[in-house]
């Protein structure tokens, strides 16, 4: 084949630019760290960073969902704890009511007890998390207890204003965990009323703690042709068993609480071990091989000079250098 | 009986001096176009000049002759490299265009729809951890406010770019006229100079430099006639034929919409040209058909971003406990042309008979006519709604897709810019869904004879008008977080739609809608890195075929100079020579004399 100048310094300048186009892409790499900049380089690979990028979004929001349900359950929990302590010292009020040596001051004094405690477990019951009242059901924004107060004092009714709406936090693919536990099926609710003879209506917790506030303060100043004694037997037969029972069922809300929490911590440590792998698939696609990155670069520069070196000896000299 | 002339021998010598002359003329001409695009090189054909017979001892030589100065080509080699070199900068001009789609797209990176979507689904999220809060509200409404952006200028992007693209094919096609005229114009200056048995060698240069400069920009094939005009052709059509050039023009179709359609044809006839390589195919191609692509494919994803999102809107609840569909007008999340949902009144249809009917797409928006065959629906006695939205589903997925929300069917176009047309086929099919299972407000015409005919108001501009809608954006207590009335802890309608993030769409090839977004960059990593791979191909094909052909017609400095020292010595020694004719000449006379 003939060969001519021109083919000469052609084939030097494609060569030349092929080699600082690869330059410059190893270059791109190397400065940016990442080995995918544009999806021409590597289609298949741009789709994989993309993908791990919308995992690694979602993980991160279960992660958010896994720590804001573990506020809610915190404080259900400390709520609880406290709720137990109330319900244990009213057990221990009744204890001592029938111990059979309190007279009629004693007995006002332990219903002003009871009714302190009550007024406590009012605002134990409306515990609130920072952003939600945690046994208000759906109603989180208003406080889910309001207690309703005789002129003396005394706490003549507890109502619930909130719901039996279910929360739930999304903690992975598939798992939903219950974060919140109605106040209505915890503590319940109860009404003492004013007409004559007194009853009390309602259900749970502060149903069983204000019939025992009244039958205290009917012990204390027996009404009408009532005696002392058939309200202080209706304190150990029927009061002590309740508030026992109480103080089991928080106990049982307490565990079930425990358990949540359980969960959700393994769950998180599995979003982690999780996300720990995701970013390392990522990191794979997406990031540069420094060394090999590095290696390449250097390589094509060498080729590079010697090209250069090879270009600068060889296009210039003809015949006519040698001539005259 | 000849005799030869003393003088006649001078001439011999002369003969000699003048071709050399010419033949180191040529080199100095070939030598100072070492470099010019397009020269061939050329070469003095010498001869012996015509010898003088009847001689006693037989010829007797007269000298020499340059017969002419020879421009060495290979018409092969020639259309060989015009051809790869059309493909070539096609597919250069193609890669540059996807390097610009690729930036329009901006993946991967954190600031492209890809990012926004996942901070969109995030802030879902956080919206289903705190349903109550006015400030993750805000952040919802703003991050989907960001998404629709995000969608919108990507989509301007590629309308303003394909706009850009026409202006250029216009003017590529007024650069192919230019070029047609310089042929035509340079074919009777090479035929007037052939006929006087002259040889054109710089007006064939030029001709040629122009061909190939014409090559790259559209397939042009060339004969070459006896009289030395070159015939160019264009899938069969002459573009020059001798010295008449039949100019092409660019019409650009104004339909109205962002994304015109833009053709070349021959001006005077009217036919459209062939094109099949060049600058202008690329440019073609990309404007008519690759970015309309991606524009289709943006418009779907906005469609059924918005479709999907506001489905689940409209049977949530609000912070005001009402529901997002009781409002008039409603309040969906996004507003996107193309999106809307057709919904049903009953909440708890069921059919009655067996039946069937069809379902099909419009030819266009508003067209009540349907393109293709339509898809026909069978339902068995007694479905309920969620049974007849599988059935639509199953068997009229690609046109449809049916789901069933808070009790209520709701059928949704899967194309944007086509209506869907519902017809039932018998009395059956008629009791099926006739002003019960989807919303008889939608517009109903006729079709074919049949009745019922729904459409659904759409359009192709799904991605250029997404938006959040103006109640939801001025007032983020409107987002229907909830599922049940009344509750703002209940956050779980949030949870729903930020679930939509992984959920499977019929109408997507079964992808989600993240994932449907990372198969179009895919495919535009493909394509260009398809455009990466035939600029190196046909880049290397060019250089070897620009390598033989300069071996044929390239000038070697080398070659040059050797043939100027072989004229100048031979100039010398016929100098020389006539010296010594002189000398002969002179001592005849003096001896003579």
């Amino acid at each position: 084949m003939r060969i001519t100048n021109q083919t000469l310094s052609e084939n030097f300048l494609y060569g030349l630019n092929n080699l600082q186009t690869q330059m410059s892409q190893y270059l791109q790499q190397l400065s940016t760290g990442q080995r995918i900049s544009t999806p021409s380089q590597h289609p298949l690979g741009a789709r994989q960073v993309l993908n791990y990028q919308s995992i690694l979004a979602r993980l991160k929001s279960f992660q958010a969902n896994a720590t804001d349900g573990n506020t809610w359950l915190d404080t259900t929990q400390s709520a609880l704890q406290s709720a137990s302590s109330v319900l244990q010292s009213a057990y221990q009020l009744a204890v001592q009511a029938t111990g059979g040596t309190v007279n009629s001051t004693d007995l006002t004094a332990i219903s002003q007890q009871v009714n302190s405690l009550i007024n406590q477990l009012v605002q134990v019951a409306n515990a609130n998390n920072g952003n939600a009242y945690v046994f208000a059901g759906y109603q989180i924004t208003q406080a889910p207890f309001t207690a309703t107060k005789a002129a003396n004092g005394m706490i003549t009714g507890v109502a619930y204003n909130g719901d039996t709406g279910t929360i739930q936090r999304d903690v992975g693919p598939a798992a939903m965990l219950t974060v919140n536990l109605p106040g209505s099926q915890v503590f319940g609710s109860g009404a003492i009323s004013t007409t004559n003879p007194v009853t009390v209506s309602g259900s749970g917790v502060f149903h069983d703690l204000l019939a025992f506030s009244q039958d205290l303060q009917n012990a204390a100043t027996p009404p009408g042709s009532t005696t002392a004694s058939t309200w202080l037997s209706d304190i150990s037969n029927t009061d002590l068993a309740n508030l026992s029972g109480d103080v089991a069922q928080i106990s049982a809300f307490t565990s079930q609480t425990g358990a949540r929490m359980q969960r959700l911590q393994t769950t998180q440590n599995g979003l982690t071990a999780f996300q720990n792998s995701v970013t390392g698939f990522l990191g794979q696609v997406q990031d540069v091989n420094m060394a090999k990155a590095m290696t390449q670069f250097t390589s094509i520069q060498t080729a590079y000079q010697a090209s250069l070196e090879a270009g600068a000896k060889l296009i210039p000299p003809t015949l006519f250098n040698f001539l005259g | 009986m000849a005799v030869q002339t003393t003088f006649g021998t001078l001439q011999v010598g002369l003969s000699g001096l003048q071709a050399q002359q010419t033949a180191l003329n040529v080199t100095g001409e070939n030598i100072t176009n070492a470099n010019t695009p397009g020269y061939a090189q050329e070469q003095a054909v010498m001869a012996a000049s015509p010898p003088l017979t009847n001689y006693p001892a037989g010829e007797a030589g007269t000298g020499v002759t340059v017969q002419e100065i020879q421009r060495i080509t290979s018409a092969f080699l020639d259309q060989q490299v015009r051809s790869q070199q059309g493909l070539l900068s096609q597919w250069q001009s193609t890669q540059n265009s996807l390097q610009e789609v690729q930036a329009i797209f901006n993946e991967p990176s954190s600031t492209g729809i890809q990012s926004s979507l996942n901070a969109f689904w995030s802030s879902l999220q956080q919206l289903a951890d705190n349903p109550a809060d006015p400030s993750v509200r805000t952040a919802v409404v703003q991050q989907g406010k960001s998404l629709a952006t995000s969608v919108n200028t990507v989509f301007q992007q590629l309308v303003s770019m394909q706009q850009d693209l026409n202006k250029q094919v216009v003017s590529t096609v007024g650069q192919i006229n230019s070029y047609a005229q310089q042929i035509a114009t340079l074919n009777g200056q090479i035929v007037a100079v052939q006929a006087t048995g002259q040889q054109p060698g710089a007006l064939a240069d030029n001709r040629a430099q122009i061909l190939n400069q014409l090559s790259s920009l559209i397939n042009v094939t060339v004969r070459q006639e006896s009289s030395g005009a070159d015939q160019v052709f264009i899938g069969g059509v002459p573009l020059v034929d001798n010295t008449h050039v039949n100019q092409l023009s660019a019409q650009v179709a104004q339909n109205g919409g962002p994304a015109n359609s833009v053709t070349v044809a021959f001006s005077s006839a009217g036919t459209a040209a062939s094109i099949n390589a060049g600058e202008l195919s690329a440019q073609l191609q990309m404007t008519n058909q690759t970015i309309p692509s991606y524009e289709q494919q943006l418009n779907t994803f906005a469609a059924q971003l918005a479709g999907q999102v506001n489905a689940l809107q409209f049977t949530g609840y609000d912070l005001t406990g009402a529901q997002a569909n009781s409002y008039s007008p409603p309040h969906p999340f996004f507003d996107a042309a193309g999106a809307e949902v057709d919904q049903g009144t009953s909440t708890s249809y069921t059919t009655t008979a067996s039946g069937s009917f069809q379902i099909g797409l419009g030819a266009g928006a508003g067209s009540t006519t349907p393109v293709g065959t339509p898809y026909t629906v069978s339902i068995a006695s007694g479905a309920p709604l969620s049974q007849i939205a599988l059935d639509i589903n199953q068997q009229a997925g690609a046109a449809v897709y049916a789901s069933v929300a808070g009790g209520v069917l709701q059928i949704q176009g899967v194309v944007p810019g086509q209506d869907i047309l519902y017809n039932p086929t018998n009395t059956g099919g008629q009791a099926v869904l006739t002003g019960t299972g989807v919303d008889t407000a939608a517009t109903v015409g006729t079709w074919s004879g049949g009745t019922n005919v729904v459409t659904q108001p759409s359009t192709t501009q799904s991605a250029s008008t997404l938006a959040v809608d103006a109640s939801v954006a001025n007032d983020p207590a409107y987002i229907a977080a909830a599922q049940t009335p009344n509750a703002p802890g209940d956050g779980s309608n949030a949870q729903a739609m930020a679930g939509l993030s992984t959920t499977a769409l019929p109408v997507l090839n079964s992808a989600s809608l993240g994932g449907y977004y990372d198969g179009i960059i895919s495919t535009l990593g493909l394509q260009g890195q398809q455009s990466n791979q035939m600029v190196q191909n046909f880049g290397n094909l060019v250089t070897q075929l620009t390598n033989q052909q300069q071996s044929v017609s390239g000038v070697s400095l080398d070659q040059e100079a050797t043939n100027m020292i072989r004229y100048q010595q031979a100039y010398g020694a016929a100098a020389d020579f006539i010296n010594t004719l002189n000398t002969v000449l002179n001592t005849l006379i003096q001896q003579v004399g």
